[in-house]
């Protein structure tokens, strides 16, 4: 009786046990490559052709060119 | 309509220019398009493109050349024609389609390798260069990706009418599943396994709202923890793949879909069944 009652207990701990082992694998692993890789913000200013892109739409790089229609 | 600014129509002038004066010019032989467009199509395609985008821009890049294709696309292979106007030869590629996930990134740049052919930017030879770079290329900046997609979920679970716990909650369980959607893809394991998995373990982790009585909607914790792993691009794609009368690639992308949404509740099942969770 008591072992059914724990059950969701158990079960849960182990998920998150193994989740926490490979959450804290990954970002340490994140971590040691951090070196190789160009430092970015967590938050920055960016374009919006970079994230609101129709694929195939033209990739517009001078600011001069820039237009609605682009 | 593009150019819009009288800068960029110059541009243009110089670069016809250019080419006429022997610059970059896109003339490869007709078999030579042929294997080219059919590996630019089956990329194209794996990415996440629809249908219509996939012709236009194979077919920009054929007219570029001077040649026209055409294409049978199917759920997992593709089939490009190419041909002069008058059809005096014809040249047909089959290709295979990329079991790899959708990624933007890829695509903008493949479409925009389009454009530049298409404006003389570059030649034959830069473009199989440049189609290799960009489908050998590292997925972009997948740190901060999880976090983004933790809070968009945890956004969710609001919008849902869960409380600050069981937000808090969500973006837990999601932040972990994520992350193993990242390991197991990178290690190749089937998209089907990976959806049954994460959403398993996300809705185990988002039961600790009920489990430990933190909050007062654990129910809509549960329930929003595996949304990030709704096929919502695939069933965009399928709609859109109807709209254009593709209908045989937009019923491939819908059980697609449909398939992975099943795996999906098959885990959260799972997950409800393990933590003693009543579904109704």
């Amino acid at each position: 009786m008591t072992g059914e009652m724990n059950m969701p207990l158990i079960t849960w701990i182990c998920i998150a046990a193994i989740s926490l082992l490979v959450v804290g694998v990954r970002i340490f692993c994140g971590f040691s490559h951090r070196e190789h890789t160009r430092k970015r913000h967590v938050f920055e200013m960016g374009y919006e052709w970079e994230e609101v892109y129709v694929a195939g739409d033209r990739v517009i790089h001078d600011e001069d060119d820039y237009g609605e229609d682009d | 309509m593009w150019p819009a600014t009288g800068l960029s129509m110059m541009k243009t002038i110089m670069a016809k220019m250019t080419d006429s004066a022997g610059g970059s010019v896109f003339r490869p032989s007709a078999k030579d398009l042929c294997a080219f467009l059919s590996d630019y199509a089956g990329w194209l395609f794996s990415c996440g493109a629809t249908c219509v985008r996939l012709e236009k821009n194979v077919g920009r890049i054929a007219s570029a050349a001077g040649l026209r294709a055409d294409l049978s696309i199917f759920p997992r292979h593709l089939h490009i024609t190419v041909s002069d106007s008058c059809r005096s030869f014809l040249f047909t590629a089959v290709s295979s389609i990329h079991d790899c996930p959708v990624n933007f990134a890829m695509n903008t740049r493949l479409s925009k390798l389009s454009w530049d052919i298409a404006d003389g930017n570059v030649d034959f030879v830069c473009a199989r260069r440049e189609l290799e770079e960009i489908t050998t290329a590292p997925a972009g900046d997948n740190g901060r990706l999880p976090l983004m997609v933790a809070c968009a979920n945890g956004a969710f679970c609001r919008l849902f009418g869960g409380d600050a716990v069981a937000m808090a909650v969500v973006l837990v369980a999601t932040f972990a599943g994520f992350i193993i959607k990242q390991v197991m893809g990178e290690r190749r394991v089937d998209q089907r396994v990976t959806v049954v998995v994460c959403s398993f373990v996300s809705s185990v982790l988002a039961a600790a709202d009920g489990l430990f009585a933190l909050g007062s909607t654990p129910s809509i914790a549960i329930g929003t923890s595996v949304l990030y792993l709704v096929p919502g691009i695939p069933f965009i794609n399928s709609f859109c793949d109807v709209v254009d009368r593709h209908y045989i690639c937009a019923f491939g992308r819908l059980m697609n879909a449909l398939v992975i949404t099943a795996c999906l509740s098959a885990g959260l099942c799972g997950g409800m069944v393990m933590m003693n969770v009543g579904m109704f």
